[in-house]
């Protein structure tokens, strides 16, 4: 009885590890938040390359396609979560970042979808799109999902 | 400068930008390409000390039509036109006048690194590299005193543009273009770089160089800008050295802006020039930002560029944030100058009320 207790207690251990460690792979970005894209490079990215995607840090994908973003993004607030989750600031100064980086001409505009139907939609439509979806109550597609790893930022 | 007779063919101008504002897609929307406005509208007091006079007015500022797109995968278009009210202080007429900012082609032929040709700012500072003309996005009212006596702001030329690389976000822009007299013969170079160690923050450094032939001519600086106070029309060589500092999107806002000049003629060699601004904003809640700043330029009795001149001023402001899309800047500065015996600039104060928007 004592040889079998400490195997399940090693590995209950190495579980619970796991699960709270860096080296877990976890599906969304937030657990309102999740991540879609079509065309581009890799199907997983960790927090900080998809936080570096979205600020518009990145022109063009490895694939050749142009990187395009599409936000859940309007007055609500859900765009307000949007908008400190994964920007750090609020509505204003999301659209004020993005007004000032497209008017120096370093990156293409952004695309502000109404909800995330909307999103998928033009995700779907365009190679090199990447998406950002908030409290989705679906599943988004297999194909269209970025699944975010939490092991290097 | 236009005539009565152009005023008709300016409204035509004005009703087409107009058109084009508003029936083509906003920034942030759907299509290809977008379209987008900026402009400002301002009231100024002004009060000469030594004259007891006082001047006071409205003017119409800046009106910007800014266009972009891509154009296929690779390449991608960006357009800035602008019409402005300008008074001519030599035959005192006045009238709108329209002029191309930014008109370039950009191909992006690997990662982060680009190619672009066409008119185009040059990257000597932040300021230059990132407000361009829209006052929207100004931290004061009006640019450093620099871009009136120093700085090429435009280029027509090639460029080489890095950005966003590696953890620092290292930039980089080296560019080649037409000369600050206009003189094809001898091209300006640029070489720029720039780290981002953390958001909102960027600290860039540049180089300038350009032989001048005719030292009369200015070419690719602001409209307001002038030669303080040289006759020289001679040859000589020019060298501008920036260094800036930026510091937003956190509550302590910081812009510091520092340019050097080295001119150097047969007859009296090296000359230097300084000039040097200063922002310190606190930003509430995205809203309401309070500011100082602090401005000044020397240049040398020897600096045939600009002959000798010297001015400070420094102010306090607010900025009151109704939207990202308008903005209200109360202004109020002191001009003086601290050297008396280097040809001064005369002492006044300046207060000035400025609405600045962007339709998008």
């Amino acid at each position: 009885m004592q040889s079998i207790k400490r195997p399940i207690s090693v590995i209950v251990f190495v579980g619970l590890l796991l699960l709270t460690s860096n080296f877990a792979i976890c599906q969304n970005y937030t657990s309102r938040i999740s991540i879609v894209g079509n065309s581009i490079d890799n199907k997983t990215y960790t927090v900080g390359e998809v936080q570096s995607i979205l600020k518009g840090k990145i022109n063009n994908w490895k694939n050749g396609n142009r990187v395009l973003i599409v936000l859940r993004f309007n007055e609500d607030r859900k765009s307000e979560y949007l908008a400190r989750e994964i920007y750090n600031k609020s509505i204003n100064g999301v659209k004020k970042y993005w007004l000032g980086l497209v008017f120096q001409g370093r990156t293409d505009a952004p695309i502000f979808a109404a909800d995330n139907e909307e999103v998928l939609r033009l995700l779907k439509k365009r190679k090199g799109a990447i998406g950002v979806l908030v409290d989705y109550k679906n599943t988004p597609p297999p194909e269209l999902t970025v699944k975010i790893s939490k092991s290097r930022q | 400068m236009l005539t009565n007779s152009n005023s008709i063919d300016m409204k035509i101008i004005y009703i087409v930008l107009f058109i084009i504002i508003f029936c083509t897609p906003p920034l942030f929307s759907q299509n290809n390409y977008q379209v987008s406005g900026f402009g400002h509208i301002e009231h100024e007091f002004e009060y000469f000390e030594a004259d007891e006079e006082m001047e006071i007015g409205w003017a119409l500022g800046e009106q910007s039509l800014f266009v972009s797109g891509g154009i296929g995968k690779k390449f991608s278009y960006l357009g800035e036109f602008a019409i402005n009210y300008t008074i001519n202080e030599h035959d005192h007429t006045s009238g709108f006048a329209t002029s191309v900012r930014r008109a370039r082609i950009k191909y992006n032929y690997f990662g982060n690194h680009s190619v672009i040709i066409g008119q185009m700012h040059t990257p000597v500072n932040y300021w230059n590299d990132v407000y361009y003309h829209a006052r929207i996005f100004f931290p004061t009212t009006d640019r450093p005193l620099s871009f009136a006596y120093l700085l090429p702001v435009h280029s027509l030329g090639i460029r080489a543009q890095g950005q966003n690389l590696g953890k620092l976000n290292f930039g980089y822009d080296i560019q080649t273009g037409n000369s600050l007299e206009g003189d094809e013969l001898n091209p300006a170079f640029i070489g720029a770089v720039h780290i981002k160690p953390t958001d909102g923050m960027r600290i860039g450094a540049s180089f300038y160089y350009n032989h001048i032939t005719d030292n009369s001519k200015v070419h690719h600086m602001h409209e307001e800008a002038h030669l303080a106070s040289s006759d020289y029309e001679g040859a000589l060589d020019y060298h501008l050295i920036c260094f800036s500092f930026a510091r937003f999107e956190k509550p302590l806002e910081i812009l510091n802006e520092f340019s050097t000049t080295l001119t150097r003629t047969d007859s009296l060699g090296m000359a230097q020039s300084y000039s040097n601004y200063l922002y310190l904003g606190y930003n509430i809640k995205d809203r309401f930002t309070p500011y100082v700043n602090c401005d000044f330029i020397q240049s040398g009795n020897n600096d045939l560029r600009n002959g000798p001149f010297n001015q400070i001023k420094y102010g306090v402001g607010y900025k009151h944030e109704f939207s990202p899309a308008l903005n209200l800047k109360l202004q109020v500065e002191r001009y003086t100058s601290f050297n008396k015996t280097n040809n001064p600039a005369p002492n006044y104060y300046e207060f000035t009320m400025q609405f600045s928007y962007a339709i998008y």
